[in-house]
């Protein structure tokens, strides 16, 4: 039997074709068989399940067989290419110029274009130069945190017998005027300079004593999203029933115990510095792997094939969800971070196809392991919902990259500041 | 009397048709109930261009069918099995 024939037409880095001639004996046989696998299911009147002939069979059902089959030789088609030609495809191909006459009896023609890992070699990983730059945690940092924290916690305190200022929460009763009638007055509660009601209102509401209600004639602002409603006046009546404001707490040892298990200010205070710190190194490493990618990218002009920067644009595209008119100005926006990503993971690819640095199962098992020691729970439990969830994978390309990433700077001289 | 393309009905496409078909060549149609084997012959020879060599007819009796309390009948109707000249074929038995 004449095999399928591939040729390879085009080849960029990313990308490559190949025409594909599927012989006339191979397209009959996958007709035969997508004939019979409909003869065995077809239920057609005067005939029992299964012994319609096939003469029958393939008239019914011709447009069905026909998908069939081409389903049948483009899947053998594609194992025969892959047999054949070193490729390493990163996604499924895309079939193009199909070329099938059905009439004719002749050969079956088409062209596979595929995503393919391109080849890059890097010539030098090591021995580059490169600085970690953990910035000092300063007080004023841990103050502001502390802040953040007092906001959180600090309650909300009634206020009587003065106007409120901003930042101040207000209740008020919005109701609108005609004439004499006054209509649906609407409770809100807002906080005064946030911009939940509009500059007038609030500035109204500031020029009041709790319990007081007043008339006033309200415009909408020229930005007001709200396009029909803009520079329109509204008669409306005011009514300010409550102002609380943020009794932010002291800082003392109460306030630490409140927040959490904590003895003291110290304490606490010590805490937040701790964690800003280890923010501090996280980052410093992130940055640190960053620089020693952009340098072995420079060192070995690693190229990102644009098949692929457009693939992973595309995938981000998915995942935020960018509406179908708007991907033209998200792919240009996004190309230098997706053609960045590429070549990251080029790099990071090689690196472990190059020297070996997949995690094993071991290592694996050791992490889960360590992961649900912290969080009380049995590894194995944790295991088959990490599978269940299908992050185990990301977890294992996780343990892969750090594995990479501790062999590199190994190579090259890190320079703490 | 009908006229001859009304005298056939149409062809009889069924399991024991196509096993006959395929054993001895012989077609099978569903005619009108009072047409004669000479017209059969004659019209089947008109409408398809081929030459008759034999036409047995049987009719198929009425089978009772009952839906619910109602108890009725399929009408009885009439099967002509036609054999041909070698060499000839009808299209719609060969697929």
């Amino acid at each position: 039997m004449t095999a399928i024939q591939v040729r390879k037409t085009a080849e960029e880095p990313g990308a490559a074709s190949l025409a594909v001639t599927v012989p006339v004996e191979q397209v009959q046989e996958a007709e035969a068989r997508a004939t019979s696998a409909y003869q065995r299911r077809a239920r057609l009147p005067g005939f029992r399940k299964g012994k319609a002939p096939a003469a029958l069979v393939r008239k019914q059902f011709a447009e069905d067989i026909r998908q069939q089959a081409l389903e049948d030789l483009i899947r053998e088609s594609w194992k025969a290419a892959l047999a054949q030609e070193a490729l390493q495809p990163v996604a499924d191909p895309h079939v193009h110029n199909l070329k099938w006459d059905v009439g004719a009896g002749g050969p079956v023609t088409f062209e596979f274009h595929v995503e393919v890992k391109p080849e890059i070699g890097l010539e030098r990983i090591g021995k580059f130069h490169l600085k970690r730059t953990v910035p000092k945690v300063t007080e004023e940092q841990v103050l502001a945190q502390l802040t953040a924290l007092r906001e959180q916690k600090a309650p909300w305190v009634p206020v009587a017998g003065e106007k409120p200022a901003l930042k101040d929460l207000v209740q008020v009763t919005i109701a609108t005027r005609e004439a004499d009638d006054v209509k649906d007055p609407q409770p809100y509660q807002l906080v005064l300079g946030e911009g939940r009601a509009i500059p007038e209102v609030e500035e109204r509401i500031m020029g009041m004593l709790p319990g007081e209600t007043v008339d006033a004639t309200v415009r909408f602002p020229p930005d007001f999203p709200e396009e029909a409603k803009r520079g329109q006046a509204r008669a409306i009546r005011l009514s300010l029933q409550e102002v609380k404001r943020q009794h932010l707490p002291e800082l003392d040892d109460a306030f630490a115990r409140e927040v959490g298990d904590f003895e003291s200010l110290d304490a606490l205070r010590k805490a937040v510095r701790e964690d800003l710190e280890k923010e501090a190194e996280r980052e410093a490493d992130a940055r640190l792997r960053r620089d020693l990618i952009e340098q072995i990218v420079q060192a070995n002009r690693v190229a990102a094939p644009r098949p692929l920067v457009e693939r992973a644009v595309y995938v981000y595209a998915q995942a935020y969800g960018v509406p179908e008119d708007r991907l033209a100005e998200f792919a240009q926006e996004f190309r230098p971070v997706a053609e960045a990503q590429v070549r990251r993971d080029l790099v990071l690819d090689w690196m472990v196809e190059h020297h070996g640095l997949r995690a094993t199962a071991a290592e694996l098992d050791a992490r889960l392991q360590e992961i649900a020691a912290r969080g009380g729970k049995p590894a194995a439990e944790l295991r088959a919902s990490l599978e269940k969830a299908k992050r185990l994978r990301d977890l294992e390309r996780g343990l892969t990259e750090e594995k990479v990433f501790t062999f590199l700077l190994s190579q090259s001289t890190v320079e703490s500041a | 009397m009908p006229e001859q393309h009304h005298l056939i009905v149409g062809p009889v496409i069924t399991e024991k048709s196509s096993a006959a078909f395929q054993a001895r060549k012989e077609y099978a149609f569903r005619v009108q109930a009072q047409a004669t084997k000479p017209q059969i012959r004659a019209a089947i020879e008109a409408l398809f261009e081929v030459t008759v060599t034999d036409v047995r007819t049987l009719v198929v009796r009425a089978k009772r069918k009952s839906y619910g309390r109602y108890v009725g009948r399929r009408p009885a109707w009439k099967k002509a099995i036609v054999t041909l000249k070698e060499g000839d074929a009808i299209q719609v038995f060969e697929g």
